[in-house]
C-alpha cells in the first residue's frame, strides 16, 4: 500500500508550508530518510525526508504550492502500484487517499481566510445576498447571536455603501469614526460625524399655528364615513405633505452637495428618521411629491413599521433628498437635527404646545407646532432658509391647500 | 398598596411564559388571574382537547390493528375515566407553573384586576401598582346571535370539558380549528356529530389541499358536514337550518373567540379601527405608556405560542432590550387530528402578491418508506420558496407527527437558512422527515 509523504509540521505556529523544490521525480526510487523535497514555512526552510523505502509514485504538490501541515505531498509505494488500488489488509488506502486529495482544496481556502482573522458566521440568506450585491462579508459587522450576519445586516450594509455620503469623507478619519463601536451604532456614528465634519450646519426655530389644521382635521374625520386607517390625517402625515409641497415650491432644499457636486433633485424622497431596536435609521419615502394624504399616510407608516420589523427593502434604507425628524413623542420642544448627507436640510418636529393668544381683544386658545430645521449654509443662507420654513407654516396654517 | 416592576393580569400563556422571563431579568413581579392559572389554553383548549384526541389516536391504532391481521375489540369507553385523565394532566400542568412561580418568586394573586386608576388596580379589596403593567387578558367563546340560542343549554369550549357523560349526538355550530378537533375527538369515542358551518367551508384559514384531506377524512369517519348553513333557530335538542333540522343531545357554539377588552376599556385605551383590538407599537406598548398588550388582546396569529412570544418580548422591551416583534411568518398553526396539520409562513398566493418568483414542490407521503410502514400515507409536504435565494417563504405538512415535523423547516428558516440547507442535511432513513428533503431537492432543480 502507499504511504503518504506528509507537509512536516515545524514548531506550534507552522499550519502550513510552501514546496520549494523536489529532489525527486516520479518514478524514482528512494530509502527511507532521503532527502526528496525542500519546504518553507514563514520562519524557517527544511527538507523533507522519505519516511520508508520505495519507489515514488505520486508527487501531488508541485513546487510554489501551499499546503497544509500534516497533508500529503507526495506517496511511496511499489513500482506502477496506484495511489487509489485495494489492498485486502487494509481497505483504507483509497477512500483515505481520496479524502486527503480532497481535503487539499478547502483547506488552502480557509488559510487564506486565516490571513484576515478568524472564521466569520454568517447565515446562508445573507451570504447569498452578499454574494448578489458584490459585498465582502469580511467587511460586514454582524448583530446576530454569536455575531452573526444576518439578512438585516447585510442590508444595512448595502444602504451604508450606497450612501454618497461615504465617498465625501476623507477615507483616513472614516477609519477613526466610530472607533470602537459596533453595527449599526458605529454606522449611525460615522454618519453623524461625517455630517458635521463635511457641512456648515445652522438650525432656525419657529413655532407654527395650528388650531386651524386641527380644526380641518376634525372636520374631515367627522365627514368620512369609513374608518380612516391609513393615519391619512395624522399630525405627522398632513406635516409631511407640507414640507413635500414646500419642497416643491423651494427646489434648492431638496437637494444633494457631495464631491463638490451640488444637485437639485426633481422627485421628492423623504426621510423619516426612525427609532429602531438598536439604533436609528432613516427609512425613506419615495416619490412622496406624488402621493395623496392617504397614500402618504399609508408610505410612512409602511416604512416605518417595516424599518422597525427589520423587514424593510435594503433599497429603502438610503435615498432620501429630504429628511424629517420626529421627537414629539417625548416632549420635546425644539432641537438641532444634524443633517442627513448629502441632503441640504432636515426639519425637527416638536411637541404641539397650547397657548393663550389675544385675538380681538379675546383670550384664546392656540395649538402650536414648534419646528427645528437644520441646513447646509454652504448652500442655504439664513433668510431662504426662513422663506422655507414660512411655506411650510403657510400649508399648515391654511390646510385645505394640503388637498389640493 | 404593594409595587411590582412588573404586574401581569392574565395568567395564560402570554402572562405566565412573560412573568417568568421577566422574574428571571430581575423584576419583581405579580401575576392576576381571575380563573384558573394557565388560561384557555391548559384549562379550557389546546391541553384538553389533546388529551381527548390522544385517545382517538389509541383507538384508530385499534382499528389499524383489526385491519391488519391483528384483532382487538374495544370493550367499554369509561368516559368519566377519560375526563379524570385530562383534569390529572391539567393539574399537573397548572402545578408546574406554580413551582415555576414560586422558585422565581413570582407573586401569583387569585381574583378579578379592577382597574382603579392609571397603573393601579384592585383584587379582592387590595390594591396594586405596577411600574409597567401587561396585559394578557385573552378571550372567551364568540357567541352569535342566534334565535333560541339563549333559552336551551348549550356548551362552549369554556364548559365542553365539563362533560360527564358521553353524548349520543353532537351538533357543532363553527367548522374552525377547535370545532373540527372536537368533532374528531368525539366521533373517535362514538358520537355521531354534525359540523355546521356558515361559510363556503370549513377550515376556511387552512390551506386548501391540507383542508380537503381533512375534510375527506372527517367524511370519511362519518362526520356530517353542512357548509354554507343557514341556522334559522336553535331549540332543544334540535338546530334548524332552512333546509333541514338537525338533532342533538349537546349542542357546541364554537363560533371563534371575542377579546376581554374590560380592562383596556377601562383603562381608555386605543384600540384598533374596527374596536376590536387593543393598539400597540412594535414593542406591544399600549397608548398608554408602560402599559404593554400581547396575546389575543391584540389579534394577529391568537395562538397560545404567539402570546408567549409576544410575552417575552414585551417584558425584553419592559427591561430596555427592545427587539423586533414577533413575525407572523414564523408562527407555526397546527391542527391536531390525524393526519396532523400544520403551517407557517406565506401561501403560495401571498407569496405572488408580495412579487416573489415562487416556486412551489409538494411530496405526497404515498412515497416514503417509513409513512408507508406505519400505514400514515395521507397527506403531503408542500415548500413555498423562490428562486433568488431559494428562501423558506412558508410550509404546509399533512401527514404523521406534523405538528412536530414543521419545526425542521421552520428552525432552518429562523436561522435564515433556506431550502438549500433542507436539501443538503443528511436525513436518516426511514424517517417521514426524509419527504421535506426529497421536497426541498425537487425545489433544488427548478433554475
Amino acid at each position: 500500500m502507499a504511504t503518504e509523504i506528509l507537509m512536516p509540521k515545524l514548531g506550534l505556529t507552522m499550519t502550513e508550508g510552501t514546496v520549494e523544490h523536489w529532489f525527486v521525480n516520479e518514478g524514482d526510487e528512494v530509502q527511507a530518510g532521503d532527502a526528496v523535497a525542500e519546504i518553507s514555512s514563514e520562519k524557517l526552510t527544511s527538507e523533507v525526508v522519505a519516511p520508508e523505502s520505495g519507489t515514488i509514485i505520486k508527487i501531488v504538490a508541485q513546487v510554489g504550492d501551499v499546503v497544509p501541515s500534516k497533508a500529503p505531498i507526495a506517496y511511496i509505494g511499489k513500482p506502477g502500484e496506484q495511489i487509489g488500488s485495494p489492498t485486502p489488509s487494509a481497505g483504507a488506502p483509497e477512500p483515505k487517499a481520496v479524502k486527503t486529495a480532497a481535503a487539499n482544496e478547502p483547506a488552502k481556502t480557509e488559510s487564506k481566510k486565516k490571513d484576515d482573522g478568524e472564521r466569520i458566521f454568517i447565515t446562508p440568506i445573507a451570504r447569498k445576498m452578499a454574494k448578489e450585491l458584490g459585498i465582502d462579508i469580511r467587511n460586514v459587522v454582524g448583530t446576530g447571536g454569536n455575531g452573526r450576519i444576518t439578512r438585516l445586516d447585510i442590508l444595512r450594509y448595502q444602504a451604508s455603501m450606497e450612501s454618497p455620503a461615504k465617498d465625501r469623507a476623507p477615507s483616513a478619519s472614516a477609519v477613526s469614526y466610530g472607533a470602537g463601536l459596533a453595527g449599526l451604532r458605529k454606522t449611525i456614528a460615522q454618519r453623524m460625524m461625517r455630517s458635521v465634519q463635511t457641512t456648515a450646519q445652522v438650525t432656525n426655530h419657529r413655532k407654527v399655528d395650528i388650531t386651524e389644521l386641527m380644526k380641518f382635521r376634525d372636520e374631515i374625520k367627522s365627514k368620512v364615513k369609513d374608518p380612516l386607517v391609513h393615519n391619512e390625517l395624522s399630525i405627522n402625515t398632513l406635516l409631511t405633505k407640507a414640507v413635500v409641497l414646500a419642497l416643491k415650491d423651494t427646489p434648492d432644499m431638496n437637494a444633494w452637495y457631495h464631491n463638490g457636486e451640488y444637485i437639485r433633485v426633481e422627485e421628492v424622497h423623504i426621510g423619516m428618521a426612525t427609532a429602531v431596536e438598536d439604533g436609528l435609521v432613516v427609512p425613506v419615502i419615495q416619490n412622496a411629491h406624488l402621493m395623496s394624504l392617504s397614500q402618504l399616510g399609508a408610505a410612512i407608516k409602511k416604512v416605518t413599521t417595516e424599518a422597525r420589523q427589520g423587514t424593510l427593502d435594503g433599497s429603502l434604507y438610503s435615498g432620501s433628498t429630504f429628511t424629517i425628524t420626529n421627537l414629539g413623542g417625548y416632549e420635546i420642544e425644539y432641537f438641532t437635527p444634524i443633517l442627513n448627507t448629502p441632503e441640504v436640510g432636515i426639519l425637527g418636529v416638536g411637541a404641539i404646545q397650547k397657548e393663550l393668544a389675544l385675538e380681538d381683544g379675546e383670550v384664546v386658545e392656540k395649538l402650536k407646532l414648534p419646528l427645528s430645521l437644520t441646513y447646509d449654509h454652504q448652500i442655504i443662507d439664513g433668510a431662504p432658509a426662513a422663506e422655507f420654513l414660512g411655506k411650510i407654516a403657510d400649508y399648515l396654517q391654511d390646510p385645505y391647500r394640503l388637498l389640493l | 398598596m404593594k409595587s411590582f416592576d412588573v404586574l401581569i393580569i392574565g395568567a395564560g400563556p402570554g402572562g405566565y411564559v412573560a412573568a417568568e422571563e421577566a422574574a428571571q431579568l430581575g423584576n419583581s413581579v405579580a401575576v392576576i388571574e381571575r380563573n384558573a392559572v394557565g388560561g384557555c389554553c391548559l384549562n379550557v383548549g389546546c391541553i384538553p382537547s389533546k388529551a381527548y384526541l390522544q385517545y382517538s389516536r389509541w383507538l384508530s391504532a385499534v382499528q389499524a390493528l383489526n385491519k391488519n391481521g391483528i384483532s382487538v375489540a374495544v370493550n367499554q369507553i369509561d368516559f368519566p375515566s377519560v375526563v379524570r385523565r385530562k383534569n390529572k394532566i391539567i393539574s399537573t400542568l397548572q402545578s408546574g407553573i406554580h413551582m415555576t412561580f414560586k422558585r422565581n418568586g413570582i407573586h401569583y394573586i387569585t381574583g378579578e384586576a379592577k382597574h382603579v386608576e392609571g397603573k393601579i388596580f384592585e383584587v379582592n379589596g387590595e390594591r396594586y401598582y405596577g411600574k409597567h403593567v401587561l396585559l394578557a387578558t385573552g378571550g372567551a367563546p364568540f357567541i352569535p346571535d342566534i334565535p333560541g340560542l339563549s333559552d336551551i343549554d348549550y356548551l362552549t369550549t369554556n364548559t365542553f370539558f365539563d362533560m360527564e357523560t358521553l353524548p349520543n349526538r353532537l351538533a357543532i355550530i363553527g367548522g374552525g380549528v377547535i370545532g373540527v378537533e372536537l368533532a374528531y375527538a368525539m366521533k373517535s369515542f362514538g358520537t355521531d356529530v354534525t359540523i355546521i358551518e356558515a361559510a363556503p367551508d370549513i377550515l376556511l384559514t387552512v390551506d386548501p389541499d391540507a383542508r380537503s384531506i381533512v375534510k375527506e377524512k372527517l367524511q370519511s369517519m362519518g362526520i356530517k358536514i353542512i357548509v354554507e348553513a343557514s341556522v334559522q333557530k336553535v331549540k332543544k335538542g334540535s338546530v334548524l337550518l332552512s333546509d333541514e333540522e338537525i338533532p342533538f343531545d349537546r349542542l357546541l357554539v364554537a363560533t371563534g373567540r371575542k377579546q376581554n377588552l374590560e380592562i383596556p376599556m377601562a383603562m381608555g385605551l386605543e384600540l384598533d379601527e374596527r374596536k376590536q383590538f387593543v393598539k400597540v407599537n412594535e414593542y406591544y406598548e399600549t397608548s398608554m405608556k408602560n402599559v404593554y398588550a400581547v396575546g389575543d388582546l391584540i389579534g394577529g396569529h391568537t395562538l397560545a405560542h404567539a402570546a408567549s412570544a409576544e410575552g417575552v418580548k414585551a417584558v425584553r422591551a419592559i427591561n430596555g432590550k427592545k427587539e423586533r416583534p414577533v413575525s407572523p411568518y414564523s408562527i407555526p398553526r397546527p391542527l391536531f387530528i390525524d393526519p396532523e396539520v400544520s403551517e407557517f409562513g406565506m401561501s403560495e398566493e401571498e407569496a405572488r402578491k408580495k412579487g416573489y418568483d415562487v416556486i412551489v414542490e409538494k411530496m405526497p407521503f404515498s412515497f416514503n418508506g417509513r409513512a408507508i410502514c406505519a400505514n400514515e400515507t395521507e397527506g403531503f409536504v408542500k415548500i413555498i420558496s423562490e428562486t433568488r435565494y431559494r428562501e423558506i417563504l412558508g410550509a404546509v405538512i399533512v401527514g404523521p407527527d406534523a405538528a412536530d415535523l414543521i419545526h425542521q423547516i421552520l428552525a432552518v428558516r429562523e436561522a435564515e437558512g433556506t431550502v438549500d440547507e433542507l436539501a443538503n442535511t443528511v436525513f436518516a432513513h426511514p424517517t417521514v422527515s426524509e419527504l421535506i428533503q426529497e421536497t426541498a431537492k425537487r425545489i433544488m432543480k427548478h433554475q
